[in-house]
C-alpha cells in the first residue's frame, strides 16, 4: 500500500473529498500547501495535489518537490493546478471548456482511454472520465499517456522519464466536482482512481 | 467604533482574475479585490463588507476568528458563497447536501423578500440552458433569529438567508455556486454582484 500525503488547500470541495468517510481512509496524512516546506515528504510514496490547488501556494515549494521527485517520490497533480508553474517538463495548453456538450443527443466530449491495458482501466471505464475538458498536455519524451482528447493530446499521463521519480499529471478535476456534490462521473472516477493510487501506482 | 467608510472586499482564493460580474463596482472603486493569502487581519476587521467565494480557503478563514469577530462587532456585513465546511462563528452550522439530486430537489422557492433578489423571479435562477442544479445543491442551517430568503427542494430548505448577528454585523448566505454565476443572462449575474456590494455598503437592510 502506498502512503499518500494529500495537500489540503481548504476549499469546501477539498474538505468534502479529503475528509469525508468515502475517501479519507485512503490518505495517510493531509498537509496544507504552506506546510510543504516542513513536512518530511520522504515518509510518503505519493504527494497528491487535488484539483484547484492554487499554483501560487505550491510554487514556493517547487525546489523541495523536485528534490522529492529526484529521490524517487511520486507526485500526482490534478486538474486546474497550473502544473507548469511548479513541476518540471509540463507543457500545458488550456482549452475553452464546453460545459454543455452532453445536451446534444449522442454527443461525446471526445476523451478516450489511450492505454486500455493499463491497470487503472480495470477500475474505471470510458464513462467515468468524461465531464469537462479544461486543457491538454504535450507529455515529455518517454511519458505514457493514459487518457487522450479527440485530437490525441494527453489529458492524463505518467512521466517516469524526467526525474528519478514519477509525475502523474492530469487536467481532470474530479476532487472539485465530487466535493461540490455535482458530478456523478467525477465520483466514479475517484472511486476507481484513488484506490488504484493507493494499491497499485 | 464602526466600520462606516471602510472597504468592501472581494476575497479571491484562487489565482485567477476577479469575476467579470464585478467589473462595474471594481471600476468605480466601490469594491476592492484582495487575495486571501495577502489579506491582513487588520484590513479584514476594518472592512465594512466582505464577499467570499465558493473557493474560499475555509481552514485559513476559520483561524481568523478574532479578526472576524471584530469585523462583525463593528457592524461588518459578509456575503458568503458556497458550502460552509468550517463554521467561523459559533452560531453557524455546516452545509447540508441534498439527497438524491432529482430534478424536484433543485426547485427554488422565494421564502422572503430581500434587496438582492428584488424583482428577480427565482425560477429564472433555477436552470441554466434548461439544466437545474447550478444554483445550489443543499442548504445551510439558519442561525437563530435569521430569515430565510430562498428555499431549495421539496422541503424548501434554506439555501439563502440573512442573519443579523445580535452583537453586530450580518451575513447573507448563498449555500451554492457563486451567486454571480447562476444565470444564463450576464446582466442578471452582474446585477446580483452589484446588489451584493450595495448590501455590504449598508445602503439597504
Amino acid at each position: 500500500m502506498n502512503r499518500i500525503l494529500a495537500i489540503h488547500p481548504g476549499a469546501a470541495y477539498h474538505c468534502e473529498t479529503l475528509e469525508a468517510p468515502r475517501y479519507a481512509h485512503l490518505f495517510d496524512a493531509l498537509a496544507r500547501p504552506e506546510e510543504l516546506g516542513v513536512v518530511d515528504l520522504t515518509r510518503f510514496d505519493i504527494v497528491l495535489a487535488p484539483c484547484r490547488t492554487p499554483a501560487s501556494r505550491l510554487a514556493p515549494h517547487r525546489a523541495r518537490l523536485n528534490a522529492y521527485l529526484d529521490a524517487g517520490g511520486a507526485i500526482v497533480a490534478m486538474g486546474e493546478t497550473d502544473q507548469h508553474l511548479w513541476l518540471p517538463s509540463i507543457r500545458f495548453t488550456s482549452v475553452p471548456t464546453n460545459y454543455w456538450w452532453w445536451l446534444e443527443p449522442g454527443a461525446s466530449l471526445g476523451l478516450s482511454i489511450a492505454d486500455p491495458a493499463h491497470p487503472l482501466f480495470a477500475r474505471i471505464g470510458a464513462s467515468d472520465i468524461a465531464w469537462h475538458l479544461h486543457g491538454v498536455f504535450a507529455p515529455p519524451e518517454g511519458a505514457r499517456s493514459l487518457i487522450d482528447d479527440a485530437e490525441g493530446r494527453s489529458v492524463l499521463y505518467v512521466d517516469a522519464a524526467t526525474t528519478k521519480g514519477r509525475i502523474l499529471a492530469t487536467s481532470l478535476d474530479p476532487f472539485y466536482h465530487h466535493g461540490s456534490h455535482f458530478m456523478p462521473a467525477a465520483t466514479r472516477f475517484l472511486d476507481g482512481f484513488l484506490p488504484w493510487l493507493k494499491e497499485e501506482f | 467604533m464602526t466600520n462606516a467608510g471602510g472597504e468592501i472586499l472581494l476575497v479571491l482564493s484562487g489565482d485567477g482574475p476577479a469575476p467579470k460580474s464585478f467589473d462595474a463596482p471594481l471600476a468605480s472603486s466601490a469594491l476592492a479585490c484582495v487575495r486571501q493569502t495577502e489579506l491582513a487581519d487588520a484590513r479584514l476587521s476594518a472592512a465594512r463588507g466582505v464577499v467570499t467565494t465558493m473557493h474560499l480557503d475555509q481552514i485559513e478563514f476559520a483561524r481568523r476568528a478574532e479578526a472576524l469577530e471584530t469585523f462583525f462587532d463593528r457592524g461588518g456585513r459578509m456575503a458568503f458563497m458556497g458550502h460552509l465546511a468550517r463554521p467561523f462563528l459559533p452560531e453557524l452550522s455546516p452545509f447540508v447536501p441534498l439527497g438524491a439530486g432529482r430534478r424536484d430537489d433543485f426547485a427554488l422557492v422565494a421564502l422572503g423578500d430581500h434587496f438582492v433578489f428584488d424583482g428577480l423571479d427565482r425560477a429564472r435562477l433555477e436552470t441554466r440552458r434548461g439544466v437545474a442544479g447550478f444554483y445550489g445543491r443543499g442548504h445551510a442551517p439558519i442561525p437563530s433569529g435569521g430569515r430565510a430568503l430562498t428555499g431549495v427542494g421539496p422541503q424548501a430548505a434554506p439555501i439563502n438567508w440573512i442573519w443579523e448577528r445580535p452583537a453586530g454585523g450580518a451575513i447573507l448566505m448563498h449555500a451554492g455556486n457563486d451567486l454571480w454565476t447562476v444565470c444564463d443572462e450576464p446582466s442578471v449575474n452582474a446585477a446580483l454582484a452589484e446588489r451584493i456590494v450595495a448590501w455590504c455598503v449598508g445602503a439597504t437592510a
